[in-house]
C-alpha cells in the first residue's frame, strides 16, 4: 500500500477511511476486523484534526502508512500537531450512564483501544506517531 | 575483482515490494547507483516527503514510497521504523527500478497553515501536489512543442532520469578568448522552424545542427541560445482578442527546471526518453565545437515559472517556498523580475543550486559560457536589497569548474536596479552593455550631442569598465528584446498590436528612425537608406573594442513588422524566413565580410583599454581621433562626424603586429570631404578601402585582404550617413 | 460513500434517513437535522439506518446532544442497523438509551 499524505482537515477523514479499508483488504482481514480498524484509525485522526490542529490554531498534515507483515497489519498515523498520547485518556467512566446524563465526547479513544489488537503511541522529533496493529488471519498450511 | 559486489547494493528496508536503503544526500536529484536509484531532495521546512513513481505519461502513480515510515526487514519481515533523512535532505535508494520507464516526483507536507490560491503565505505545502525535483535532468509533460497536455493530469512537469554516458570523444569547451568572440544571439526554434529553413527536423536542436555550415560561413564563433532550460510554452497560453492567434511563451524566459533541456526543442522529444533529449543537445554542442563555435546559454535564475500567489505549484514553492523565493513581510512574492516572483538567489541553499546547475551544464554539456537574464537580481539580499559583495556572484566568479566559462550579466532588473558599469564583477563578469546599444542607435539615427559618448563606446567603454578592460563590454545594437536591425531603421515606433495588449507592452525608448516612412515601402531611396543604416550600425559594431553580439537574422534583413516584444508569437512573425537570405544577399555579404575583417585584425581585440598615447614609440598613438581635418576631431554638440585610427603596431599592447585601421562615421545628411591622417613614411604603406557604406553593392565592402587602393591618399569623400573603413598596407 | 441525511416530520415523529459514512466531517449535517427535530418538539426520533455503512463516535455525539436537547422522555429509535454500526453502539453503552427496530413500525413509533 502506498503511503497517504493528506492535509490535517476533516475533509481528509474519508480518504483516510478508504485508505484503511484498502489496506485491510490487502492484508486479508475479516470484514468485521476491518471495520473496527477503520473506526479506530478514524477516531484518532479525528482527534488529531480537531484537537491537535484546529483547536490549537495549528495547521499540518497527516501521514498514513500501512505495513503488512506475515502476522499483522500495521497502520501508522503521523502528525505534527500538539503532543497527545491517547492512552492517557483511559476508559470513560460515564459509559454506563444513560445517554442524556453523559458529557458529550470522550468515546473516540475508547473505541480505538477496544478495536485493535495493539495500540501504541510515541512522540518523536516533533511528530505524534499513533500505531495500530491488528493480527492477520493465520493461513492454513 | 569482477565478482566483488559493493555491500550497499543490497536493500536494508522493504516497503511493499520495494527494496530500499538510506540514501546519499549528495548529489541532489535522482542518480543511478549500483542496483538502484539514489533519490535526494532538500527541504528545510517539510515534515514529510514521499517519493511518487509513475510509468511514463501515466495519469496515476504506480508506487509511493515514504522517506520515513514503518518498513520491514528483508528476510525476517520484522517491522521497524526507518527515517531516510540527514539534516534537511531526504535521501533514499530504491532498488530495481527501470530508469527508462519511470517518472518521479515528490509529495511534501508540513505543519503550516494551508494557503489559498491568490493569498500571501510563507509556506505553500500541499501534500496533494506532486512536485518536480528541482534537480531533474530531464522533464517530460511537454514533449512536443505546443502540443496540449492532459490538463487534468495531476503531474504536469514530470521528472525523468537521464544517463550521463554521452561519448564526447575529444571534445572540450573551446575556451576562445573573450576578445576574439563574435556572438550570435539566437532562438533555437525560430532559427529553423520556418519551412524555408529546409531542415529535416524543423525548430529543434537537430535542425540547428544542420545549419552549422551557414553559421560557419557567416563567421560567428559563439552562439548564445535563448533559454533552453525546460519551460512551458503553454504557460499563460491565450488567444489574441481580435486576431484569434494563439499566443504562447515563445521566448521561454520562465524556467520550469534548471537542469533539464527543453524537451520540445529536441526532435527526439517525442521519444519521451530523457537520455535521448539530453544526447541530442550534447550532439549539437559537440558539432558546433567541431566547427569552432562556442555555445553560450541564456540562463534565467531571477525567477521561475511558478509565478505569483496565483501561479501554479510546480516544484519550488511546494518544496520550500520561503527558501526559494523572496517574500515580502506579508508573504507576497517580491517581483523584481517583472514576471511574478523572484528567486532567493543569495540564500545559501539556492545559491548552491545555481552553482550545481551551472557546473552541471559546464561539465556535462561542455557549455562555454552563460548570459544571466536580469542578473542584478542575483545581487539582491534575502530582503531584496542590493548587496555590495553578493556571495552568489563571487562564488560564480571563483568557481573551479566554471573557471573558463564566460559569465555575462544583463546588469539590470525589473525592480529598478541598473548596474551597467557597476555590476559586482569580481574581475570575471562581462555585461550586456546597454549604453553601447543606446548610444550607437542614437548616433546612427543622427542625434547630436553624443559624440564624446560615442568615442567611449567605440573604445570598449573605459568609463564603465576601467579596471575590467574592454572584454567586460558585450557590445550590441540589437538583441531578441527589441527591434530587429531592419525594424530599427524602418519604424519610429513599436507596433505590438499583435501581442494583444493594445500596444502597451514593450519598450518605448527604441532610439529608432524609420528613414522617412513608417514600415514597409516601395520607395527605393528609403530602402537604400535603410540598408545603408544597417551597414553603418554593423560596421561600427565590428570595429568597436569589446565583444560584439549580433541578433539572429539581422544579417539577412529579418523584420518583425515593427514588433519589439516578440515573446508570445510562435508564427511566421517570429520564425526566421530563409528566403530573405537570397533576397538580401548584399546584406549577408556585408555582415560576413565585416565579421571576417574583425577576425583578421588583432587591433580590434584588445584586452586592455586603449590609452590614446604612443607608449611603444611607433610614431602613432594606439588610438587617435580625427574629424573633417586629420588630428582635429570635432567634439562639439552639433558634430556628426568622427574618425579614429587604430595603430597596428599597438595591437594588443604591442603583442601582435597588425595593419593600422582608419574608421570614419558620418551621420550628417550630406557628404563630407575628410582629410586623412598620414601614415609614418618609414612604414611605406598606403590606405586601402575595406568598406564604404556610401557606395552601392558590391563596392560597399571587400573580401578582407582584397581591399582596394584608395585613389587619393590624403583625402576621402564620405557620403551622407556613411561609414568608411580603411586599412593601411 | 458520501454521507446523506434526510429529515421528514410525520405525525410528530422526526424521521431521519441516514446513508453512507458518518464520520466527524459528516456529523454536522446530521446534527443539523437533529437540531431541527428538537426545535419541532417531536415526541420521537426515528433513525432509518439501513444504508448507513459506517458511524464514528462523532455520530454518537450528535445523538447524545439530541437526547440532551430533547429530554429523556423523547424516544430514539434506531431502525435497520448494520451489524458493525450496532456493535459500536453496544460498545459505548448506547443500547440502553435507544430502542432498536428491524423496520419502521408506525404504530409503535408514532403511537408512543
Amino acid at each position: 500500500m502506498q503511503p497517504l499524505l493528506v492535509p490535517g482537515t476533516l475533509d481528509s477523514l474519508s480518504a483516510i477511511g478508504q485508505y484503511v479499508n484498502a489496506a485491510a483488504v490487502a492484508a486479508g482481514l475479516d470484514k468485521k476486523v476491518a471495520y473496527r480498524l477503520r473506526l479506530a484509525v478514524d477516531e484518532i485522526a479525528t482527534n488529531i484534526v480537531i484537537h491537535g490542529y484546529e483547536e490549537s490554531g495549528l495547521s499540518g498534515d497527516v501521514l498514513v502508512l500501512s505495513t503488512i507483515t506475515d502476522n499483522s497489519l500495521i497502520i501508522t498515523l503521523e502528525d505534527t500537531s500538539r503532543p497527545f498520547d491517547p492512552r492517557s485518556m483511559g476508559r470513560p467512566d460515564h459509559i454506563d450512564k444513560p445517554v442524556h446524563e453523559r458529557p458529550i465526547g470522550g468515546l473516540g479513544v475508547y473505541l480505538t483501544i477496544q478495536n485493535v489488537d495493539k495500540f501504541d503511541y510515541e512522540y518523536v522529533n516533533g511528530h505524534n506517531r499513533n500505531i495500530f496493529i491488528v493480527n492477520r488471519p493465520k493461513i492454513e498450511a | 575483482m569482477d565478482d566483488m559486489l559493493r555491500i550497499d547494493t543490497y536493500p536494508t528496508h522493504i516497503f511493499n515490494e520495494y527494496g530500499l536503503r538510506p540514501g546519499h544526500p549528495y548529489p541532489f536529484g535522482a542518480n543511478p547507483v549500483p542496483g538502484g536509484i539514489n533519490f535526494s531532495v532538500f527541504s528545510r521546512h517539510a515534515d514529510y516527503c514521499v517519493l511518487v513513481l509513475f510509468k511514463k505519461d501515466a495519469p496515476k502513480p504506480f508506487a509511493e514510497i515514504p522517506f520515513r515510515g514503518m518498513f520491514t526487514k528483508p528476510g525476517t519481515g520484522e517491522p521497524f521504523w526507518g527515517d531516510f533523512r540527514i539534516g534537511n535532505v531526504f535521501s533514499m535508494v530504491v532498488f530495481d527500478l527501470n530508469i527508462e520507464e519511470i517518472e518521479y516526483g515528490f509529495r511534501m507536507g508540513a505543519g503550516y497553515p494551508k494557503v489559498e490560491r491568490g493569498k500571501p503565505g510563507f509556506q505553500r505545502f500541499d501534500p496533494r501536489s506532486i512536485l518536480l525535483d528541482p534537480y531533474a535532468r530531464a522533464i517530460g509533460g511537454r514533449d512536443i512543442w505546443g502540443q496540449a497536455p492532459d490538463w487534468n493530469n495531476i503531474y504536469q512537469h514530470r521528472a525523468r532520469i537521464a544517463y550521463d554516458d554521452f561519448d564526447w570523444e575529444s571534445d572540450r569547451p573551446l575556451e576562445i578568448p573573450a576578445e576574439n568572440l563574435m556572438i550570435y544571439e539566437m532562438h533555437v526554434r525560430g532559427f529553423t522552424r520556418h519551412p524555408s529553413a529546409g531542415v529535416k527536423h524543423a525548430g529543434t536542436f537537430a535542425g540547428l545542427k544542420d545549419k552549422i555550415p551557414y553559421l560557419k560561413e557567416l563567421g560567428v564563433n559563439s552562439v548564445e541560445l535563448m533559454p533552453i532550460y525546460e519551460f512551458d510554452e503553454l504557460e499563460g497560453v491565450h488567444n489574441h482578442p481580435e486576431t484569434g492567434e494563439m499566443l504562447v511563451n515563445y521566448w521561454g524566459y520562465s524556467t520550469v527546471g534548471f537542469f533539464a533541456p527543453k524537451a520540445g526543442y529536441a526532435a527526439t522529444g517525442k521519444s519521451k526518453d530523457g537520455t535521448m533529449v539530453v544526447d541530442e543537445l550534447k550532439t549539437l554542442v559537440k558539432e558546433l565545437h567541431a566547427n569552432g563555435i562556442e555555445v553560450m546559454l541564456d540562463v534565467v535564475f531571477n525567477h521561475t515559472a511558478e509565478g505569483n500567489e496565483y501561479g501554479p505549484t510546480i516544484s519550488f514553492r511546494g518544496i520550500d517556498n520561503i527558501t526559494y523565493y523572496l517574500l515580502t513581510p506579508e508573504g507576497y512574492y517580491f517581483n523584481f523580475s517583472g514576471t511574478g516572483n523572484t528567486l532567493n538567489c543569495n540564500n545559501p541553499v539556492v545559491r548552491g543550486m545555481v552553482l550545481d546547475c551551472l557546473r552541471y551544464w559546464a561539465a556535462e554539456y561542455h557549455i562555454d559560457g552563460f548570459r544571466f537574464d536580469l542578473a542584478a537580481v542575483l545581487g539582491r539580499d534575502q530582503n531584496g536589497a542590493p548587496m555590495l559583495n553578493p556571495p552568489l556572484l563571487e562564488a560564480l566568479a571563483n568557481d573551479p569548474v566554471l573557471a573558463k566559462c564566460k559569465l555575462i550579466a544583463e546588469a539590470w532588473d525589473a525592480g529598478g536596479l541598473y548596474q551597467v558599469g557597476s555590476f559586482p564583477a569580481f574581475g570575471r563578469w562581462g555585461e550586456w552593455n546597454g549604453k553601447f546599444r543606446d548610444t550607437l542607435r542614437r548616433w546612427i539615427k543622427g542625434d547630436s550631442g553624443i559624440i564624446s559618448d560615442l568615442a567611449l563606446r567605440l573604445q570598449g567603454s573605459p568609463d564603465l569598465y576601467a579596471s575590467r578592460g574592454p572584454t567586460a563590454s558585450v557590445n550590441f545594437i540589437t538583441c531578441h528584446d527589441g527591434f530587429t536591425m531592419l525594424d530599427l531603421v524602418s519604424y519610429d515606433n513599436k507596433h505590438n498590436e499583435a501581442n494583444g495588449e493594445n500596444n502597451n507592452d514593450g519598450a518605448n525608448d527604441n532610439n529608432s528612425w524609420n528613414c522617412g516612412c513608417e514600415g514597409e515601402t516601395d520607395d527605393q531611396g528609403i530602402q537604400d537608406l535603410r540598408f545603408r543604416q544597417i551597414k553603418n550600425a554593423f560596421a561600427l559594431l565590428t570595429v568597436s573594442q569589446g565583444v560584439p553580439m549580433m541578433l539572429m537574422g539581422d544579417e539577412m534583413g529579418n523584420s518583425q513588422s515593427g514588433n519589439n516584444n516578440m515573446y508570445c508569437h510562435d508564427s511566421e512573425l517570429s520564425w526566421l524566413d530563409w528566403s530573405l537570405l537570397q533576397k538580401n544577399q548584399q546584406l549577408f555579404r556585408f555582415f560576413k565580410n565585416c565579421i571576417s575583417f574583425r577576425k583578421a585584425h588583432p587591433v580590434f581585440h584588445n584586452m586592455w583599454h586603449l590609452r590614446g598615447q604612443d607608449y611603444l614609440g611607433t610614431g602613432l598613438p594606439d588610438i587617435s581621433w580625427h574629424g573633417v581635418k586629420a588630428w582635429n576631431p570635432d567634439w562639439s554638440e552639433s558634430s556628426r562626424l568622427l574618425a579614429f585610427m587604430l595603430d597596428g603596431k599597438h595591437a594588443k599592447g604591442g603583442q601582435s603586429q597588425d595593419n593600422s585601421i582608419y574608421v570614419v562615421t558620418n551621420t550628417y545628411w550630406e557628404g563630407l570631404d575628410v582629410e586623412l591622417p598620414g601614415l609614418p613614411s618609414v612604414r611605406g604603406q598606403n590606405w586601402y578601402v575595406f568598406a564604404n557604406t556610401g557606395v552601392n553593392t558590391p563596392e560597399d565592402v571587400c573580401e578582407p585582404g582584397a581591399e582596394l587602393l584608395l585613389g587619393k591618399q590624403d583625402h576621402l569623400f564620405v557620403g551622407p550617413r556613411s561609414v568608411v573603413i580603411l586599412v593601411a598596407k | 460513500m458520501a454521507f446523506n441525511s434526510v429529515l421528514e416530520i410525520v405525525n410528530g415523529v422526526a424521521k431521519i434517513t441516514l446513508s453512507g459514512e458518518l464520520d466527524a466531517a459528516a456529523a454536522p449535517a446530521f446534527r443539523t437535522d437533529v437540531e431541527k427535530a428538537a426545535a419541532a418538539k417531536v415526541k420521537a426520533v426515528a433513525l432509518l439506518m439501513k444504508d448507513l455503512e459506517y458511524m464514528a463516535s462523532a455520530g454518537l455525539r450528535a445523538l447524545v446532544f439530541a437526547k440532551q436537547k430533547m429530554g429523556a422522555q423523547t424516544e430514539i429509535y434506531m431502525i435497520g442497523l448494520q451489524e458493525s454500526v450496532m456493535e459500536t453502539i453496544e460498545m459505548t453503552g448506547f443500547q440502553n438509551s435507544v430502542t432498536f427496530l428491524d423496520s419502521y413500525d408506525a404504530a409503535k413509533v408514532e403511537g408512543a
